[in-house]
């Protein structure tokens, strides 16, 4: 072929290179890569409330190019907004914040498509329920609580994530509110599994054939700490009794009979490597823990035609286990001190592995599914090998609802801070308010709970910027909170719940901007991670206190 | 209007004053810097600069809102001022398309500013700023992002560790022999066609001086020579390489004569694996050597398979297409990995040169993140970071310093850790600043040296009543000390101390820390040579630091490029680290807690990654934070951002 013809090739080239979509999403891609970008321009999400807080939180969907926002609210645009929305201009005052807002979110993006509803959300609540069903994620900005728990209701019933955003002042909260997630891609900050232990066939061949005490000391040291460390393993089983190293007497002493092995005058920094790596050879290979509870999960136990694909691939997984006692190999190799041709050779032995477990676990899925009469089709290669090399991760989150704060309040977590006149212990095992740090998110959690109380029977939060009266309204949050320990958590008011009351109506339900930016990148964050089904999210409360700058995961 | 009013109330009206009245700037126009820009345009800020001297490119439009795409190539400040303005009219901002490392941005210029926010995508553009932020003793909010990860630092001379308190592990570099005759990894083939191969054939002319340091360091004589010889052939391959027919050339010569001559050198190949030339038909018509990862249907095109055959195709075609560019524009081209020309000749080549040493290949997207040291990027962590870095500016204004804590963000949480103090031993905030405006052409080094000492008291004489002797250095260059006084006489421009040199005078003792005077234009008006600050408003420098004895630096005997396998080299080095600083035998059971000190969108820094001991994290109020700066005196409820009450919880946790 001469140049001519080669260059004629450039049409197809060309073809190959990045189209536009991809050069615009590539800083993300290297986050959640196509699998999590298609889902994400598949999602249709719904907002609640046209606020500054839901705008800072929709552009950091609609940048990354979710596929569809809807926003659901029936105000027109005031001169506050003006001022704290980003997303509103001057003009925009006196016309509906719903399209508005979607007006200008949408100009950053054109791939995205939005829609502004001029609707009641609880008339639309009342006449047409299956509105809400349209979505693959609802969002609420602070919402009375009545609607708040109906949707949430609703949203549990259907299986739709909510997620539920609160801000007044320099507090926030959001509350998380998941149908089951089964996340298989949880990205771990690294996926090794060397088998030093359990060295599968070919694994335990290729240390075989290395006979240490015939190498020269070129190929001595470039032996990989690997092999040096099987050898040495299979060395100190058989003279004890096939027990590892346990306590760190033995750990110790077997790093010292590796540190005897060097060559004088040869590099030895596979030695130093093995050394730095044995703790991996005093693990037992078993099944991870979460992993095994996995395998006692109701929904294993339950297992029907209408069961997640998640759940059969545990269901082969647990399968797979009873017959090796260990999870398919992820076929990673790391980086490691060796010429480049064993390395190879290595990496080939650990991928061929992979592979052969990824088709076992396939062969045994075939098997699961048919019973239930499920077809294998629904499991793409893709998915079945991301699963087997995932396996050691799998993260499942049971949801649970908001209704079931109010109708079984985590009295355990809120109710055990000491009384008032007691100063706290000074013990990480003590729950709720006795531990200082958590504490002040417990009594801000606490705090928001009494201004949804209070917001239901004066029709306003405590504090509203528009009224004036910060004293009188301190004073009926007050009574507000007393009410709410007793009732809902059986406990005593405590100085540290009624600082942050205080805060909290000193806040006055403002939705500030610096807030807004804050709560809505958290809050993104998280529906990303939700609707892209990658990374693990936050389970169920994140209480945001900006005085402090911190934020704290809470399980209410 | 009414938004300032609701800010008013709830952060207070002397707060609310601070804000409307303070002048800002904002260093970058990037990611935070957006972010940045829109919530000080909401806050109530009057007076804000931006400064950025990049151009808007398609991968930025994922997070930087303020641009669309037919702001492409545009100037990011201008920009980013024209969008925000539209929000806000009655805001006066300033935007200045440029280097912050120009001098025209002097000291004077930083001295002007309440507040600085750092919004900067690299190390050096970050030192540098925290420098003249150091010395124009201006409050710095540093940040940085990457991924889901973040991080914001209050810098402030003398309260706060300043951004070089903590040394920063510089980028990986590789021996010269290594990327250019014995590769072994698809990094090392990679930084061949960024670093070499590009600017050798497309760049500026070829510089002799990597060759000249690698035999004076001993590298293997042979070995230089022959790549002598490539050098050589090398100028006639640039001016082929632009002819019909040049892309074919240059293949030849690369992957084939090069590695020839490179087989020639038997003794080199004794243990190890030999290259293998490449043969241009044989080559074109290979489905061999495909890429390990990315599959042959995928979605995403960048992410596709390559076989040999693709590879040179793709080589051939993106040779063509730089030496077009390098016909028609006359200028050198540089690597830019959103520059798809550049990137898929690097793709191809290193693909290429990797199938010659038996080194697993690499698809764009992957050759794409390792060129181009790319750091994930995403909106949402961008506006956490910048949220808190608006708030953090508002507490410095207040002077609420208790709230200035340094905080990281870790994918789901934000968590505040201790305040620092400055590093005793750090070499660039312990120096006392002395801002010296001054006619360079006018002043003699003897006459700047006379000044600094009749404002610096203990310069004035030492214990035996002798003036003390001093030494006096630009950097690393000496410009005088007391065996060294040649220089004395010139004029600072004759020693090339222009505006923004560092002049650096050292306690030949040792007894006393630095004193470094940081030249300035004078008004063009002025009547003297120079302006002195008087001596009651110099800070007297400090003893300087002894630091005790240096326990055995821990051996980690893997020190790598993250490049090669990031995921696994972190996780093997906090393994290796711990293990051997406590002896435990087991991992950490709990990741160890990371700051980040990050850089959001860099084309020549690789990330950092800094390591924080898990105890430094402050969720124990329980260790004593002297190092904190007092507090002032609470302020009424109402106008702190903290109910401000001696015994509130915000109050107590500092105390």
């Amino acid at each position: 072929m001469d140049l001519e013809q080669a260059t004629s090739a450039e049409i197809k080239v060309t073809d190959q290179r990045p189209d536009h979509k991809t050069r615009r999403y590539d800083r993300q891609l290297r986050l959640w890569a196509a699998a999590g970008q298609s889902a994400l321009e598949n999602a249709k999400v719904l907002v609640i409330n046209g606020s500054a807080t839901s705008s800072a939180t929709l552009k950091n969907l609609v940048l990354p190019g979710v596929g569809h926002f809807t926003v659901l609210d029936d105000q027109m645009v005031s001169d506050a907004d003006i001022g704290n929305n980003f997303f509103l201009e001057p003009d925009s005052v006196g016309k509906p914040r719903a399209t508005e807002i979607v007006r200008l979110l949408l100009e950053m993006n054109d791939s995205v498509s939005g829609e502004g509803l001029v609707k009641n959300p609880h008339q639309v609540l009342e006449s047409e329920p299956d509105f809400f069903t349209n979505f693959s994620a609802v969002i609420l900005h602070n919402t009375a609580t009545d609607l708040t728990l109906k949707l949430s209701d609703l949203a549990w019933n259907n299986h739709l994530p909510l997620f539920v955003m609160k801000t007044t002042g320099f507090y926030a909260s959001l509350r998380v509110q998941l149908p089951e997630q089964t996340i298989i891609d949880t990205h771990p900050d690294a996926i090794i599994d060397l088998r030093l232990n359990k060295p599968f066939e070919q694994l335990n061949q290729f240390v075989q054939s290395v006979n240490l005490s015939k190498v020269s000391d070129n190929e001595y040291a470039h032996v990989p700490y690997i092999v040096l460390l099987i050898k040495e393993l299979d060395e100190w089983k058989m003279s004890h009794d096939g027990v590892l190293p346990k306590n760190l007497t033995e750990k110790r002493e077997f790093k010292k009979i590796l540190d005897g092995r060097r060559r004088k005058g040869v590099d030895g920094q596979n030695i130093d490597e093995a050394q730095s790596q044995a703790y991996r050879a005093f693990q037992t290979n078993d099944v991870p823990h979460e992993v095994a509870a996995l395998y006692q999960d109701d929904s294993l136990k339950n297992l029907s035609k209408d069961s997640s694909p998640f759940w059969f691939l545990v269901a082969s997984l647990k399968e797979f286990t009873d017959r090796h006692g260990v999870i398919p190999h992820p076929g990673t190799l790391p980086d490691l001190h060796t010429d480049t041709q064993t390395y190879v050779h290595l990496q080939t032995i650990y991928k061929n592995k992979a592979r052969q477990d990824v088709d076992e676990l396939k062969e045994i899925l075939a098997g699961v599914v048919d019973k239930f009469g499920v077809s294998i089709s629904s499991f793409s290669d893709d998915l079945i090998s991301g699963f087997a090399k995932h396996a050691a991760f799998l993260k499942v989150i049971k949801g649970s609802s908001l209704r079931d704060e109010y109708t079984s309040p985590r009295r355990d977590a809120i109710g055990r801070w000491p009384p008032s006149n007691q100063a706290p212990p000074n013990t990480s095992t003590a729950a709720g308010l006795s531990d200082d740090f958590t504490s002040s998110a417990y009594a801000i959690y606490v705090a928001f709970i009494t201004a949804d109380a209070f917001r239901n029977k004066h029709g306003r939060l405590p504090g509203d910027c528009a009224v004036e009266n910060f004293e009188n309204d301190a004073t009926k949050a007050n009574d507000e909170l007393e009410r709410v320990m007793k009732e809902l958590y059986g406990a005593e008011v405590t100085p540290v719940v009624t600082d942050s009351l205080r805060e909290l109506v000193r806040g006055g339900g403002c939705d500030l901007p610096n807030t807004a930016a804050f709560v809505g990148g958290i809050a993104s964050q998280e529906i990303i991670k939700v609707i892209t089904n990658q990374y693990i999210p936050i389970d169920n409360y994140c209480i945001i206190d900006l005085i402090k700058s911190t934020t704290t995961v809470l399980k209410m | 209007m009414s938004t300032d009013n609701s800010i008013s109330r709830v952060v207070g009206d002397a707060a609310y004053k601070s804000i409307h009245d303070a002048k800002i700037l904002i260093v970058g126009a990037g990611g935070i810097g957006c972010e940045l820009l829109k919530n000080v345009v909401l806050s109530g800020f009057k007076k804000v600069e931006i400064i950025d001297l990049d151009t808007i490119d398609l991968s930025n439009l994922n997070r930087q809102f303020l641009f669309q795409s037919r702001h492409i190539k545009r100037s990011k400040a201008v920009v980013a001022k024209e969008t925000a303005s539209l929000f806000n009219p009655s805001v006066d901002i300033t935007a200045h398309c440029d280097n912050v490392k120009d001098p025209k941005y002097n000291i004077k210029w930083f001295q002007s500013f309440d507040v600085v926010f750092g919004a900067l995508d690299n190390i050096d553009a970050r030192r540098h700023v925290n420098k003249m932020c150091l010395a124009a003793n201006t409050p710095l909010i540093e940040s940085g992002t990457t991924g889901y990860c973040g991080n914001v630092q209050v810098i402030i001379k003398d309260t706060f560790e300043c951004y070089d308190c903590q040394v920063k592990p510089t980028p990986k570099t590789y021996p010269v022999c290594t990327i250019r005759s014995t590769p072994s990894a698809p990094i090392h083939t990679i930084v061949w066609s960024k670093s070499y191969l590009l600017p050798q054939v497309f760049g500026e002319a070829e510089d002799q001086g990597e060759l000249d340091k690698a035999a004076m360091e001993g590298e293997n004589a042979n070995e230089i020579k022959t790549l002598r010889e490539e050098q050589d052939s090398f100028n006639k391959v640039r001016e082929a390489v632009v002819a019909e027919g040049g892309a074919r050339v240059l293949f030849d010569n690369i992957f084939n004569h090069d590695v020839k001559r490179l087989l020639q050198m038997e003794d080199m190949w004794k243990n190890r694996v030999p290259p293998t030339p490449l043969d241009f038909e044989a080559s074109l018509d290979s489905n061999t050597h495909a890429t390990e990862s990315g599959s042959a249907d995928s979605g995403i095109v960048d992410q596709r398979k390559l076989t040999l055959g693709d590879n040179v195709k793709l080589f051939i075609d993106a040779t063509d297409r730089l030496a077009k560019r390098a016909v028609s524009t006359k200028q050198p081209i540089e690597f830019d990995k959103d520059d798809k020309d550049t990137l898929d000749f690097v793709t191809a080549s290193s693909n290429l040169r990797s199938a010659v040493y038996t080194i697993p290949t690499k698809t764009i997207f992957e050759v794409k993140e390792m060129a181009g040291n790319i750091i994930p990027a995403i909106a949402t962590t961008n506006a956490i970071i910048a949220g808190e870095q608006t708030l953090k500016a508002i507490n410095v204004l207040q002077r609420r310093l208790d709230l200035c804590k340094p905080c990281v963000y870790l994918g789901s949480q934000l968590t505040a850790v201790s305040f620092e103090t400055p590093n005793p031993a750090c070499g660039t905030c312990q120096d006392t600043f002395i801002p010296l405006p001054v006619k360079n052409d006018e002043v003699s080094l003897q006459q700047l040296i006379d000044a600094v000492r009749s404002v610096v008291d203990v310069y004035k004489s030492s214990d035996d009543g002798e003036a003390r002797e001093l030494s006096v250095f630009e950097k690393e260059r000496l410009l005088y000390d007391p065996d060294f006084d040649e220089n004395v006489d010139k004029s600072l421009s004759d020693m090339g101390c222009h505006t923004n040199t560092f002049i650096t005078i050292v306690d030949e003792d040792g007894e006393y820390e630095n004193v470094t005077v940081v030249l300035a234009p004078l008004e063009t008006d002025s009547q003297d040579k120079y302006v002195l600050p008087s001596s009651s408003s110099v800070k007297q420098p400090g003893k300087k630091y002894r630091p005790p004895p240096p326990p055995p630096a821990p051996e980690n005997p893997r020190k790598r490029g993250r490049e090669e396998d990031a995921n696994t080299y972190t996780e093997d080095a906090q393994g290796v680290l711990t293990i051997e600083d406590s002896e435990d035998e087991e991992p950490p059971a709990k990741k160890t807690h990371n700051e980040t000190i990050t850089l959001d969108d860099s084309d020549d820094d690789v990330q950092v990654v800094q390591e924080k001991g898990e105890e430094k994290v402050t969720n124990d109020t329980s260790k004593p934070e002297e190092t904190a700066a007092p507090a002032p005196a609470p302020a009424p409820a109402q106008e702190a951002p903290g109910t401000g009450k001696p015994d509130d919880p915000i109050s107590l946790d500092d105390d």
